[in-house]
């Protein structure tokens, strides 16, 4: 993560150096929210998806790896696009997988989901080494980030100019930019369209939504195949936006602090997105007070228990309100 | 109000012929739930379908929504014959169904569990303004008062149950069954319902109405059908109807003098300290309210030590919740107390099951498969649940294979379950062995009180008569016993007292002997308040209360 | 009839389960294929390339070559025992701990701590280091089930962040408490002779601790089978509403599941830094623990099927190093094999007989 230039600190003082933050949380935080987002909907519908983090990782791998191997014809420009495409490809395969094995196999979703979390590890670092011949990482290879988009003409106004399009002015990632319009979305989706008031009331009451003729069976394919969806973009993100290689495990439990989002955010949209911001910021403190004086080891301590600490006061809280 | 309808040549909207539906349940003959009913249906009449639990009503209802098909016979909707595969075929027919268990979705709108699974909707986009304007639209037209934006959760189950009404008249229905709907129902509610009623028939539609409360037929039915035992025994008019008569039909008995249903005698319960000092369950004042139309509404009584009290009620009355607070859970006000071997009464209102179980209350859940029993688990695992913790079963944390196997061995043998032996899975088990082993296992604690759900539902003849039996024996070496039931029968059979339950409340108490079942049937369903003295005066005196 | 199935299942889970690793074996060869240039012969050592070899010398004799690998088995063994077994106590209580990485580090600094300043008497300090170990273990454990009690928390995410609190402070220890300033890089200094193993077989790290596996898998089974504990474990796992509704204490239950799971992993820790490695370096890897679910699931959480899962898990790993040395294929293939196979054998039915049937429907309608 790159400092701000001293122009830009003189310029804007204290809300600059805040501003600066919260696009660093904003940036740490993206892939968990995807990831969160795409965890609400299962959850809303049913079917808790523990997968999140396999997703992410096949997703970050396959979105590299297409770009790399992408065919010959496609013009330069369009080779992220195009990685980003096989990387949703990857993430709604595992998704479907992980579907038809509950759904139709009548396995038990979390044991699906823990043990596509492991092929997803070992068939990434398996497929990176055969492919890259490297096993750590892609490091060795240019590989293109999906685009970054600024609005130019603001140099007037320094401050919304350092909001919208980051620091040195090099614009936020295009899923950055998405983000918002993807939360509007689905709360366009749940609350305002046919299909996601079916999709809540087959999670919230099956029996109930049966009856009034609802196929429950396919809004839990739906809504498991959008988590996957989802969690893919965060975790094209990660290797195509947020860093710009594939690491071996470079998901690092991002899926499981999404899981966290959920169950902290009370299967809203709002708290989901607001707990996802909560571990983003925390991660980011985490990385600035590495520099400090402290033991770095102490600091990666927080956020683990920020996350648990969040996740038992909000528990704590709900089991005083229902009573016992 | 009885305006003389004029004959119709028109055919009947539906009509069953000679409709019959036989289960085959594994043994020889199977089960003949209905056995050659003939049913007519008008347009614009409100029918009631009355009988009571077990006879047969709720595989009509089945078989005319689409849920069961019938064995033999037909069904005529509107003179042709039709077979319904699916409710979605009924439906389509213009059969609504309001259920007797509400199947709304909590966290939404009125407006959007009436359009729920048919939404208005462009491209997928919902018409909330078109589902609201529909939903307020047949609320006004036949007074079904619910606030179209108000969240389920937040209403009634009064509330509730219209918005399961307006739901099936939205999507077309115009033959409406109920199935047991003023089971939930407050008595202003169930006004306000029959209002309703009478206007969706004035405008033509035809409602049945599948009860065991003789007050409906009484208060807003036009005609009625009664059916005991899957067979149709009486029908008419319910103008011309009576209480007396209808009892009598239901139950089979003639029924001698209603009057006698206005002054039971009550068993004295506050006087005659000497003769209840020696109570060995003592319940007083329990008040419990949930969200729900199920409630505690102040219940007291106590038991006696060799004595059997037999709680009689429909099911939704607050038996499932006194078997909850009797079980250790706290309710709101009230205290339960068991009566020591030295005569001091120890109270464990809210302690807890753990404490109730070592106070020497022992429970048989009505629940098996989810409260009594781990299906996955063998017989012997479960039979010890209520005593694995104390010799000769284990010794300082460690079981005895040994005496548990003896144990489980003896108990299958006592009770004469059917097993292959202790290992086996006891979900395997059918229902009757099942409750067995439940029932063995909380007799095995040796309690000094025993609570029992439904201790035989769903459990053949033989397994049941023996249970009883084993009730008996307890009650022999001097236990108390609540018997929760809903089979009159078994409560008349086991019980040395009897108290019904209706409301939350106890609404009568009778000693053996004093009540026989059409009493009993009759206090259960709220005949005997004195608003139910004659037929159809209820009727005109709500609908003046209720004009505007 | 119902009885019937009942017993048939054992016979026909077995079936499957063969049936299930054989498929896996096939697809992973599939899967070679499309990347290596011999994949028959890759796939081959894998298979075999764990085994040690027997081979006529020159001086007339019978020798063991390749003992070193099949020590690396034996050792795996061991730590994906313990572990699995940390694993499937919990478990058994419908309790998903992910928390055993977190668990084995905390038990190996702890039994490193005894072993470096233990003053007294020899014999007692392995007991002693082995004991500090598991009672780590066991608490870091109990928290994760004590949070899941008291606060409903997930405890699949709560274990997983006990994890990473965990690593961190077992390296911030070795770093600033226990560092040897002789090491070359970051670690303890190696623990004295007292308080390590003795190698069972030559160039291994084979000990005594071989016996570890079956002895914790055979009191596991004691304890989910013979005693209240496990007794309660089991019906609270398998019908938690009526555990509740029977009165059997559920949250000790809970707790004391994931207490017992840890101090096993806990174990497993001592088992790397006093067996294998005699030292305890800052940057022991994580992913034990994971591999140690994995074994937990290949053996459906039965304590008796532990050891040999494990076994199968290291034999494969083993084979899967060798053929990465002499091939071109790298050894996750092996880690890909295992998930297959728990995917294959968790699912309840194979719908494919109904799609025929619905297909032949649909044709014969049309």
């Amino acid at each position: 993560m790159t400092m701000p230039t001293s122009m830009t600190l003189e310029l804007a003082g204290w809300a600059g150096t805040a501003l600066v933050v919260a696009l660093a949380v904003l940036r740490a935080a993206t892939p968990v929210m995807y990831a969160a987002l795409g965890g609400l909907l299962s959850e809303l519908s049913g079917s808790i998806n523990v997968a999140l983090e396999g997703i992410m990782l096949v997703a970050a791998f396959a979105g590299v790896i297409g770009a790399i191997h992408a065919p010959a014809q496609l013009p330069v420009e369009l080779l992220p696009w195009w990685g980003a495409a096989m990387g949703l490809a990857a993430a709604l395969l595992l998704a479907g997988v992980l579907a038809v094995l509950h759904l139709e196999c009548g396995a038990d979703l979390i044991v699906v989901g823990i043990a596509l979390n492991l092929l997803a590890g070992g068939l990434t670092i398996f497929l990176l080494a055969e492919l890259v011949g490297d096993k750590g990482s892609t490091a060795g290879i240019a590989t293109p980030p999906l685009p970054s988009l600024r609005i130019g003409g603001l140099a007037g106004l320094p401050l919304l100019d350092l909001l919208v399009n980051g620091e040195e002015g090099r614009g936020h990632h295009v899923l950055i930019w998405a983000a918002p319009f993807v939360v509007g979305a689905l709360w366009l989706f749940l609350c305002h369209t046919r299909a996601g008031a079916w999709l809540r009331a087959a999670g919230e009451n099956p029996a109930a939504a049966h009856a009034a003729g609802i196929p429950v069976k396919r809004m839990r394919y739906v809504a498991l195949l959008a988590s996957g969806a989802l969690a893919g973009l965060g975790g094209i993100y990660l290797s195509m936006g947020y860093l710009t290689l594939f690491q071996a495990d470079m998901t690092a439990g991002r899926g499981f602090l999404a899981l966290a989002a959920v169950f902290v955010g009370r299967r809203s949209l709002g708290g989901v997105g607001a707990a996802a911001l909560l571990f983003g910021a925390a991660a980011v403190a985490a990385t600035r007070l590495g520099t400090s004086t402290l033991p770095p080891q102490l600091v990666y301590m927080l956020p683990p228990a920020l996350t648990i600490a969040v996740l038992a006061l909000t528990g704590w809280r709900r089991r005083g309100r229902r009573g016992r | 109000m009885n305006v003389i309808k004029p004959v119709s040549t028109l055919p009947w909207r539906l009509e069953l012929r000679s409709v019959s539906k036989h289960y085959s349940n594994g043994t020889a003959n199977g089960v003949l739930a209905v056995d050659g009913v003939d049913l007519q249906l008008a347009r614009g009449e409100i029918h009631a379908l009355i009988g009571e639990n077990g006879a047969g009503k709720s595989t009509l209802m089945k078989m005319v929504y689409g849920l069961e098909q019938p064995s033999a016979g037909t069904i005529l909707l509107d003179g042709k014959a039709v077979r319904f595969n699916a409710p979605a075929t009924a439906i389509a027919a213009g059969i609504g169904l309001v259920p007797q268990h509400v199947q709304l979705i909590a966290s939404f709108s009125v407006a959007r569990n009436v359009v729920l699974g048919a939404e208005p909707a462009r491209l997928g986009w919902l018409r909330q303004a078109e589902a609201v304007r529909a939903t307020r639209d047949l609320s006004r037209r036949y007074g079904l008062e619910v606030d179209p934006l108000a969240l389920v959760a937040s209403l009634s189950l009064g509330e509730q149950q219209r918005v399961e009404v307006i739901k099936a008249l939205y999507r077309g229905a115009d033959l409406l069954m109920l199935d047991e709907p003023g089971a939930v129902l407050s008595q202003d509610e169930a006004v306000s319902l029959f209002c309703a009623l009478r206007a969706l028939a004035d405008a033509g539609l035809t409602v049945l109405l599948i009860t065991h409360k003789i007050s409906d037929v009484l208060d807003v039915a036009d005609r009625y059908t009664v059916l005991r035992a899957g067979r149709v025994v009486g029908s008419g008019v319910s103008a011309e109807a009576s209480a007396a008569g209808l009892a009598s039909l239901i139950v089979g008995q003639p029924v001698a003098n209603l009057n006698m249903l206005n002054t039971p005698a009550p068993v004295d319960t506050a006087g005659g300290t000497q003769a209840r000092a020696a109570a060995r369950l003592r319940v007083q004042q329990l008040v419990l309210r949930t969200g729900t139309a199920e409630c505690l509404d102040g219940v007291s009584f106590d038991v006696a030590p060799g004595e059997i009290l037999g709680i009689a009620g429909v099911e939704g009355n607050g038996q499932h919740l006194l078997a909850k607070v009797l079980s250790g859970h706290a309710p709101d006000a009230g205290s339960v107390g068991v009566g020591g071997v030295d005569g001091i009464e120890v109270d464990y209102t809210g302690a807890g099951v753990r404490a109730a179980l070592r106070c020497g209350v022992a429970v048989v859940p009505a629940d098996r498969l989810h409260d009594g029993a781990a299906p996955d688990l063998s017989i012997a695992d479960n039979a010890i649940a209520s005593t694995y913790a104390r010799a000769p079963l284990s010794l300082r944390g460690w079981l005895q294979p040994g005496a548990v196997d003896a144990a489980a061995r003896r108990m299958i043998a006592a009770f004469r379950v059917k097993a292959d032996g202790p290992q086996q899975a006891i979900g395997t088990l059918s229902g009757g062995n099942m409750q067995k082993i439940v029932l063995a296992r909380s007799l095995e604690s040796r309690p000094r009180v025993l609570v029992a759900c439904q201790p035989t539902r769903g459990v053949d003849i033989g397994a049941a008569t023996f249970l009883r039996d084993r009730l008996l024996a307890l009650r022999e070496a001097g236990a108390a016993i609540v018997l929760i039931s809903a089979d009159l029968d078994e409560v008349l059979l086991l019980s040395d007292r009897i108290a019904v339950m209706y409301r939350g409340r106890i609404a009568g108490h009778f000693r053996r002997g004093q009540a026989e079942a059409h009493t009993l049937a009759a206090c259960m369903t709220g005949a005997h308040s004195p608003a139910h003295a004659g037929p159809r005066h209820s009727h005109d005196a709500a609908l003046a209360k209720a004009a505007p | 009839m119902k009885a019937a199935m009942y017993s048939l299942l054992p016979r026909a889970r077995s079936m499957r389960l063969i049936a299930a690793i054989g498929v896996a074996l096939l697809a992973g060869l599939a899967l070679m294929a499309c990347v290596s240039s011999e994949p028959l012969r890759a796939w081959l050592i894998l298979l075999t390339g764990a085994l040690p070899e027997l081979r006529h010398g020159t001086d007339g004799a019978w020798h063991w070559h390749r003992l070193v690998r099949f020590g690396t088995v034996l050792e795996d063994t061991v730590n994906l025992s313990l572990l699995g077994l940390a694993v499937a106590i919990p478990f058994r209580a419908r309790q998903f701990s992910l928390g055993a990485d977190g668990q084995l580090f905390l038990g190996a600094l702890a039994g490193a701590v005894v072993a470096l300043y233990w003053p007294g008497p020899g014999w007692l300090a392995l007991l002693l280091c082995a004991a500090a170990a598991m009672l780590a273990g066991f608490l870091w454990g109990g928290a994760t089930g004590v949070l899941k009690q008291c606060c409903g928390a997930n405890e699949m995410v709560v274990s997983l962040m006990l994890n990473l609190i965990a690593i961190e402070f077992y390296r911030l220890v070795i770093l600033y408490c226990l560092r040897d300033p002789n090491a070359g890089f970051p670690a303890t200094a190696f623990f004295p002779d007292k308080a390590t193993f003795a190698p069972l077989l030559a160039q291994t790290n084979v000990t005594w601790m071989l016996v570890a596996a079956p002895l914790a898998a055979l009191a596991t089974a004691l304890l989910l089978g013979r005693t209240t504990l496990g007794y309660e474990i089991r019906v609270t796992g398998s019908a938690p509403d009526f555990a509740h509704a029977a009165g059997l204490p559920v949250g000790r239950a809970v707790v004391l599941s994931m207490a017992l799971g840890g101090a096993l992993a806990g174990l497993a820790g001592f088992h790397v830094g006093h067996a294998l490695l005699k030292r305890l370096p800052v940057d022991l890897t994580p992913g034990l623990g994971l591999e140690g679910l994995l074994v937990a699931l290949l053996a459906r959480h039965q304590p008796r099927s532990v050891v040999p899962a494990a076994f199968f898990y290291a034999w494969l790993r083993a084979g899967g190093q060798a053929m990465e040395r002499s091939t071109d294929v790298s050894r996750e293939i092996a880690l890909v094999i295992q998930a297959l196979v728990i995917l294959l054998v968790v699912a309840q039915r194979w719908p494919l007989a109904a799609w025929m049937r619905r297909l032949a429907a649909r044709r014969a309608h049309a």
